[in-house]
């Protein structure tokens, strides 16, 4: 087994008497699609940012790509790409000017650079807006800019935080597929995402709440050790008024209106004759208590939004 | 060294293509030079004539009736109150009926027949410095003038045979300005005052602007280094502000016919090390404040206030309480005024202006360092 792409032990970090990122530890494979979970304020982005030595770590120990972040940020800089949250190519810039910078930032040799950057235009499929200013871009094209110049340099890790929000379902699509051709190219990436068909996508994950690691593993090794017992799909008139009604039944965890049903999260597999009984007793038809398999959604339900781990 | 600088280059031409994209810099780095050249350089030598002037002349002779009738005929001043009491000056500056005064002693005459020496009283009212310190250059110039014509027909009746000795020596003071056009004097003067001001407005933007926007992250995550960027910003601005420096030298010769007697290599050096002070000064404000308008407007109180309150620009650092006298000497382009006047009119060089050049480089070193090191890269 090769050595980690990226190794956390035991990070923290203290903006003053706050504690933003709680001994957290992980680690991440070569060429894997790392996820990073959790709501906002979770502490996710401090987390990347000490990863990529833009602020130094309270305690704790980070290597990227063997580097160790607090000792030699500088290092560990000259091998990553990095995408930040916020948008931060130059607006008043085009998609190529932005490129060309970066392309000297990071040294491309001359004679290399401007193939470096048609194929990196080519491949995020900015190309065709080559000479447009960032600014005045879409969104999702934008973001795709942003993951060009991140890999200008043809680095072995990027750092991807919330690469796709506010990004359209299609796009957001066209973004996972260049992200599985890096992961395919060795290239270990490290996403953050708030979408659970995106954190589907990865090979591994970890969910963050309050600046703390609350789960570990795969997509599917998540479900099966945090997804509640039994999740029902509740199909009834009103599901807003019923809402009310479920919530307050015994058993029930959590329930949410899905479009016309109800999404419970339940104890056991007794619950669903109550709720039958229940609903029906309240006046509301009940035309169908389905019980159906549990996703990630689930279990970021659970772990993120439940009672506060200890 | 050379991969450096490549980095270097890259922010260089990433910060001229902003330059170029932002209209406001360009009215920055280039009309509002020019206005100002025109304002000062107007609005100083060509309003101020027809000065109100009042006269008393206690010696009633030959010689004081032509030294009021050289303040007349300079077109800068006009007799427009006569009297033999110098309460009667006192009350009509107090009224603002006059602006200046001229107070020819009794002894006027005997003394320069006598001793070859005298001297008038000139008053001035100070409530609009600008008026009095553009008067006060004129009647100086005036007295000098007079003075060389006494000079010079002593020599002549003495039959050449004692040389020089002026006969009104104390007040003459603007000798290498000799036609006294003020423009003369503003325009040097403006170098320093645009210089500073540009640079402070055009640098002080740049770090804050990237942090406010974002950008600053993206850099920070690269492998350049503090200094890289820095130095590549300071070039860009630089270069622009030398390109200031080539226009306001080529209106002040070409528009206002301001002479230009000295080096120009020494201008540009030490414009160049004027120019380390004056964005050094907006690149550490850039870096300190946390937006791009406080960063603006701290740039705009500590470059270009001074620049042309504490400079010597038009209020002469003599003339100040001893206090802001002492505060004039960290003002980097109180160094700068004396240096580019001393190029453009008096010719003189490094062999006169060392002093000034030495302090100006002090400030410009210790300012420039501390903005370098202001700018972390950790965001
Ligand atoms: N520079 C900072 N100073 C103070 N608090 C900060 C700073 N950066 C982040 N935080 C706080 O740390 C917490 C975690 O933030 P962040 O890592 O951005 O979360 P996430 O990316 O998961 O949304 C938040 O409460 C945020 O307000
Ligand atoms: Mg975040």
């Amino acid at each position: 087994m090769s050595e980690a792409a990226i190794l956390c032990r035991d990070l923290v970090k203290r903006f003053g008497a706050f504690t933003a990122v709680d001994r957290v530890s992980f680690e991440v494979k070569p060429g894997t699609v790392f996820g990073f979970l959790g709501p906002n304020g979770s502490g996710k982005s401090t987390t990347i940012r000490m990863l990529c030595g833009l602020l130094l770590p309270t305690s704790g120990r980070a290597a990227v790509g063997g580097v160790d972040v607090a000792r030699n940020p500088e290092g560990v800089k000259r091998q990553i790409g990095y995408m930040s949250q916020r948008f931060s190519l130059y607006q008043d810039l085009t998609v190529r000017e932005n490129l060309e910078f970066y392309a000297g930032v990071y040294r491309i040799p001359r004679r290399e650079r401007q193939a470096r950057i048609e194929e990196v235009m080519t491949r995020t499929g900015v190309i065709a807006d080559a000479g447009t200013l960032a600014g005045d871009m879409s969104v999702g094209v934008r973001q795709r800019l942003a993951l060009g110049a991140a890999l200008l340099h043809r680095p072995a890790i990027v750092f991807l935080d919330e690469p796709t929000s506010g990004v359209d379902p299609i796009s957001r699509r066209r973004f996972w597929t260049l992200i599985g051709e890096l992961s395919a190219e060795g290239i270990t990436a490290l996403v953050t995402t708030h979408h659970m068909d995106e954190a589907q996508r990865c090979d591994e994950l970890v969910l963050m709440r309050t600046g703390r690691v609350v789960a570990r593993g795969t997509p599917a090794d998540l479900i099966v050790a945090h997804a509640p017992p039994v999740i029902l799909s509740v199909r009834c008139d009103r599901p807003q008024e019923a809402l009310a009604i479920v919530q307050k039944t015994s058993g029930v965890r959590r329930a949410a209106v899905r479009g016309v049903r109800l999404h419970v999260a339940a104890e056991d597999d007794g619950l669903a004759e109550r709720l039958d009984a229940e609903l029906t007793s309240a006046g509301h038809a009940c035309t169908e208590v389905r019980r159906i398999g549990a996703t990630l959604e689930d279990v970021f339900m659970e772990l993120a939004m439940g009672e506060a781990p200890p | 060294m050379t991969r450096s600088r490549s980095r270097t280059m890259a922010i260089l031409r990433k910060e001229f293509i902003h330059i170029r994209r932002d209209p406001r810099s360009l009215l920055i780095a280039v009309i509002m030079p020019v206005a100002l050249l025109f304002i000062y350089g107007y609005g100083v030598s060509s309003d101020i004539t027809d000065i109100r002037l009042g006269v008393v002349d206690w010696s009633r002779t030959r010689e004081s009736r032509e030294l009021i009738s050289a303040f007349t005929s300079s077109g800068y001043f006009a007799v427009v109150l006569r009297s033999d009491r110098y309460a009667d000056m006192e009350r009509a500056l107090d009224a603002g009926d006059i602006r200046a005064a001229l107070v020819v002693p009794a002894a006027y005459a005997a003394d320069i027949t006598r001793k070859g020496a005298s001297s008038v009283q000139i008053l001035l009212d100070g409530s609009d410095p600008n008026t009095a310190t553009v008067a006060a250059g004129y009647a100086e110039g005036i007295v000098g003038n007079r003075s060389a014509i006494i000079v010079r027909e002593r020599t002549l009746r003495s039959g050449g045979a004692r040389r020089s000795r002026a006969a009104l020596t104390p007040e003459v003071r603007v000798w290498y300005n000799e036609d006294l056009r003020s423009a003369n004097f503003i325009v040097p003067g403006l170098i320093a005052v645009i210089l500073a001001m540009t640079s402070a407005l055009l640098t002080s933007g740049t770090i804050a602007g990237e942090r406010e926007r974002g950008t600053i992250e993206q850099l920070a995550a690269s492998p350049a280094s503090a200094r890289e960027i820095m130095l590549g910003k300071i070039a860009a601005y630089v270069t622009l502000a030398f390109a200031d420096v080539v226009l306001v030298v080529l209106v002040g010769r070409l528009w206002f016919g301001v002479p230009f007697r000295g080096s120009p290599l020494l201008l540009v050096l030490s414009s160049g090390v004027f120019l380390m002070a004056a964005l050094g000064l907006g690149l550490l404000f850039s870096a300190r404040m946390p937006t791009q308008q406080t960063a603006i407007v701290a740039a705009l109180m500590t470059t270009m206030v001074p620049s042309i309150l504490l400079s010597g620009f038009f209020f002469p650092i003599s003339s100040m309480p001893k206090v802001v006298q002492v505060i004039t000497t960290v003002v980097p382009a109180r160094y700068f005024m004396v240096i580019t006047r001393g190029i453009f009119l008096k010719g003189i060089g490094l062999a006169e202006l060392w002093p000034p050049i030495l302090s100006l480089a002090a400030l410009s070193v210790v300012i420039m360092a501390a903005g370098i090191s202001s700018f972390k890269k950790r965001v």
